[in-house]
């Protein structure tokens, strides 16, 4: 994996307007399959900043590399095919078709019918919209944020290396924003494209950036990974920017496991009563986890709340939903933790299996890394 | 003879004896409304058939005693002229005296009917009408008085109020549409027979003719009158209906006279019944000079357009240049066309002589036709917009694809639009070529005006309107056809 992108000294004056500099010697690189996301209060350059990649703007002074290659050197036209380019404002054509508009490039690109069409299926999938109810559907036939989707699938469909995305997500409701938004971490992880992601919400730009690039008045203020840009902000406007709650935020950037302790204690439901008391007083503890043959999650004992008839730990459990898988992120298995009464989560795997507990101690030690 | 049937008060359909539930709009009925009906027996309709045959009966030739006529001392007319002792010329004319008499005389019974009749105020119509028919009395006397042009304007105020009746008609249901129909035929029989069987003669000049003559017309008009009639006492039930037959036998009379005879009989529309072969061929050369006018117009106001989106620095000269041509008067620039393009002959060959005739129109025309459609143009493709194109331009797609599969179908129909402009004042501007031997529909105007022959004026000018509306409706149907579907949406509610 090699740079892939790579700004240097890039720098936009427009014509008129007093010579402002909208971006100011702007130098990141980025690296194959990374998503970097551009954040910054509005009008401090993000667009431009972009646009100069796929030379929609002209660059006044820099250079942008692109897997080696000088782009000024670049024919334009291909440049722009391998770039995909998702627009701040959709820009879906009118006149044609849902089905028609993703497949623009593809037919630029001269693909053959049958691979159009499979293509143009799959991402109607995976932007949420049945392809059968929206493909032959007109743009103005949709919502705002059903366009933008159409317009986040539009620029996925030449397979692109490099992706272009101004403000993707801006117009869509936060379920399906946050949808879309794993939609694409997931084909991401596949597909490891480099992604230039322009957003003006410092949480996006966390949740989906393997590097952040803090911009302010056309000036780089910050290039960093999430985690180092919340722990180790370079000056107060990051650290404004950032929030006051930026501690919080990092738990986003973190998994229930590797937060979690690996030792719970559990107990297989077909043991005796017998058993259960004794390993109460063992490890002092008033909750055991109650599992399956296989180790699966059924419920929890409560050392108080044992019913006196009872002989196998199976007559005693209660169902629990004190649990999340070990994907989620820390700040679910904080707010997890706090809506129950145990003190702590059970973290499982896909299958239900017991993998491990967590408590907010856990939590802690992590955040201080 | 009057009954009252119950009707719902939602939706003014009529409902069973003691319902409490419309079965129209499925409404629970509290307040039962009445609508009052005449309940027909075999005596009634007999009686009222006889009454309006009388009724018509006085604008027939047959009549008893010639009672419109001047011969007959007790004439309306003549008591009238003694009484105010005038002798008006004007008010000799049959026409005139129908006017004046059978159109506020409907006028009155509309009156009536709209504010007696009980029912009848659930429908706009019969106001519309009494508007209308005041609005026509009025018209037509001052027209009439006024003279021949103006009673052009009360023809067409007629014929528009007349074809807004039958569509009324026709909306009424069965009954309505049956009476459109008879009152449609009926008016076409007319039409036929005047143009092709008694061509000249109008009954209105009793005394000069022959009634032999005539029969034709009259056993026409009788037998549709009887027609309507029948049709009209079998089906009717309200009162709105027997007025519809009032309203379809006086308007047959009044369309007789303000629409049949002064377009058909005596008028532009016998012109062009006696000169139908030289009708076509100007109306072919007409076309064509247009149609060649504005090919060319399309083929260099279009890409004139998309270059002068491209280069802005252009735009204001070439739309400043096309504004100034279209304000040059037609005959000067006609004018200015024969030397220019006569230098060029000369310089060519000198023998073709594209000085004079269609080359200098169809030039003049062309240029006349640029504004329209280069302006057009040129709004139409800085209107599209400019996320698309960027959005386009973004995704790699060269100049000419944004163009071809983007911003010219997006610009059709206001390009369209354009040139719908271009031909309507095209086929105006064609009148004059004329002037200038390019023959065309504009020949029987110049002709007409040379020789004061007024049909020949009129008929020409007709042509030229009915060409004009033609072309317009067929290019709205190609308008609307070249709109991509997806810009035919209304846009979705957010
Ligand atoms: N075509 C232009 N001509 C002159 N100035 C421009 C032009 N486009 C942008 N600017 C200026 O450049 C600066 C940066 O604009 P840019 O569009 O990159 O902002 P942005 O960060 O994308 O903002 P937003 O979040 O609102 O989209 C702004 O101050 C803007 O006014
Ligand atoms: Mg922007």
């Amino acid at each position: 994996m090699g740079t892939m992108l790579s700004l240097q000294k890039v720098t936009k004056i427009y014509p008129g307007a007093g010579h402002i500099k909208a971006v100011d010697e702007l130098s990141f690189d980025l690296e194959e399959g990374e998503i970097c996301t551009l954040v910054g209060p509005s009008g401090c350059g993000k667009t431009t900043a972009m646009k100069m990649i796929n030379r929609l703007i002209s660059i006044t002074s820099g250079k942008i590399i692109i897997d080696g290659k000088d782009i000024s050197r670049l024919n334009t036209i291909e440049l722009r095919r391998s770039i995909g380019y998702v627009i701040q404002n959709i820009g879906l054509f009118p006149n044609m078709t849902i089905g028609e508009n993703i497949a623009i490039i593809p037919k630029l690109l001269k693909w053959d019918r049958a691979k159009i069409d499979e293509k143009v299926q799959r991402l109607l999938e995976i932007v949420n919209l049945d392809p059968d109810e929206y493909k032959d559907r007109y743009p103005k036939e949709l919502s705002g944020g059903q366009q933008q989707r159409i317009g986040v699938a539009r620029g996925m469909a030449g397979d692109p290396p490099i992706m272009l995305m101004d403000e993707p997500f801006g117009a869509i409701d936060p379920i399906n924003r946050e949808h879309l938004q794993n939609e694409f971490l997931k084909i991401q992880e596949k597909v490891k494209k480099t992604i230039v992601f322009v957003t003006h919400d410092i949480d996006e730009a966390i949740k989906m950036g393997d590097k952040i690039c803090l911009l302010r008045d056309g000036h780089l203020v910050q290039f960093a990974s999430p985690e180092e840009m919340l722990t180790h902000p370079k000056n107060d406007f990051v650290a404004d920017f950032a929030g006051g709650d930026r501690t919080l935020k990092r738990l986003n950037l973190f998994t229930v496991k590797r937060a979690m302790k690996d030792n719970p204690p559990i107990i297989n439901q077909d043991e005796t009563i017998e058993t259960a008391r004794n390993l109460f007083s063992e490890i002092n503890t008033r909750y055991l986890i109650a599992v399956n043959s296989e180790g699966r999650l059924t419920g929890m004992i409560d050392k108080q709340d044992i019913p006196g008839k009872a002989l196998l730990v199976k007559d005693a459990v209660a169902p629990t939903n004190a649990w999340l898988t070990s994907q989620s992120s820390l700040k679910d298995g904080l707010s997890e933790i706090f809506s129950h009464d145990y003190g702590f989560l059970i973290v499982v795997d896909d299958a239900k299996k017991v993998l491990g507990w967590l408590h907010t101690e856990d939590i802690k030690e992590t955040l201080k890394g | 003879m009057m009954i009252k049937i119950p009707i719902c008060p939602e939706c003014k359909k009529e409902l069973p004896l003691n319902s409490t539930r419309c079965h129209h709009c499925s409404k629970s009925v509290s307040a039962v409304k009445f609508r009052s009906v005449f309940s027909w027996n075999w005596a009634d309709r007999a009686f009222l058939l006889f009454s309006v045959l009388i009724f018509v009966s006085f604008f027939m030739p047959w009549f008893p005693g010639k009672f419109l006529s001047r011969e007959n001392p007790l004439s309306p007319l003549n008591l009238l002229l003694h009484l105010v002792d005038l002798d008006v010329e004007f008010l000799v004319s049959y026409d005139v005296l129908r006017m004046v008499l059978i159109v506020p005389l409907f006028s009155f019974l509309l009156f009536l009917m709209v504010y007696l009749g009980d029912g009848l105020k659930t429908t706009p119509f019969p106001g519309i009408f009494l508007i209308v028919c005041i609005l026509v009395s009025v018209f037509t006397f001052i027209f009439q008085t006024l003279g021949g042009v103006f009673q052009w304007g009360a023809a067409f105020l007629f014929s528009g109020g007349f074809l807004y009746y039958l569509q009324q008609c026709y909306k009424k249901g069965t009954l309505g549409r049956i009476s459109s129909y008879l009152l449609f035929i009926f008016i076409l029989a007319s039409i036929f027979l005047y143009l092709f069987d008694l061509s000249i003669k109008f009954y209105a000049r009793l005394d000069l003719i022959i009634l032999g003559e005539t029969w034709g017309f009259f056993m026409a008009w009788t037998v549709s009158c009887l027609l309507v009639l029948l049709a009209v006492l079998y089906h009717m039930r309200s009162i709105e209906d027997f007025w519809m037959v009032i309203f379809a036998l006086g308007f047959s009379v009044i369309a007789y006279s303000t629409l049949v005879h002064p377009f058909f009989v005596s008028g532009p529309l016998k012109f062009f019944a006696d000169n139908l072969h030289e009708t076509f061929v100007q109306l072919a050369a007409h076309i064509r000079i247009v149609g060649i006018a504005l090919i060319i117009a399309i083929a260099t106001g279009v890409p004139v357009g998309i270059y002068i989106t491209r280069h802005p620095g252009a735009a204001g000269i070439v739309l400043y240049i096309s504004s100034i041509l279209i304000t040059i008067p037609s005959i000067a620039m006609f004018g200015f066309m024969m030397p220019i393009l006569s230098t060029i002959d000369n310089a060519w060959d000198g023998v073709s002589g594209i000085g004079i005739g269609v080359v200098p129109a169809v030039v003049a025309l062309s240029l006349y036709s640029l504004l329209p459609i280069v302006r057009n143009t040129y709004i139409a493709l800085k209107s599209v917009d400019p996320a698309t194109i960027e959005a386009g331009k973004g995704m790699g797609m060269t100049n000419f694809q944004l163009l071809i599969q983007l911003q010219l179908p997006l610009s059709a129909p206001i390009i369209m639009a354009g040139v719908r402009t271009a031909v309507v004042m095209g086929i105006a501007i064609a009148a004059i070529a004329a002037y200038i031997g390019a023959g065309g529909l504009g020949l029987f105007v110049s002709e007409g005006l040379q020789m004061s022959t007024n049909n020949s004026v009129i008929a020409g000018a007709i042509a030229m309107s009915l060409l004009a509306i033609v072309a317009d409706i067929f290019l709205a149907k190609a308008e609307d056809w070249i709109t991509p579907t997806g810009l035919k949406i209304k846009q979705a509610t957010e």
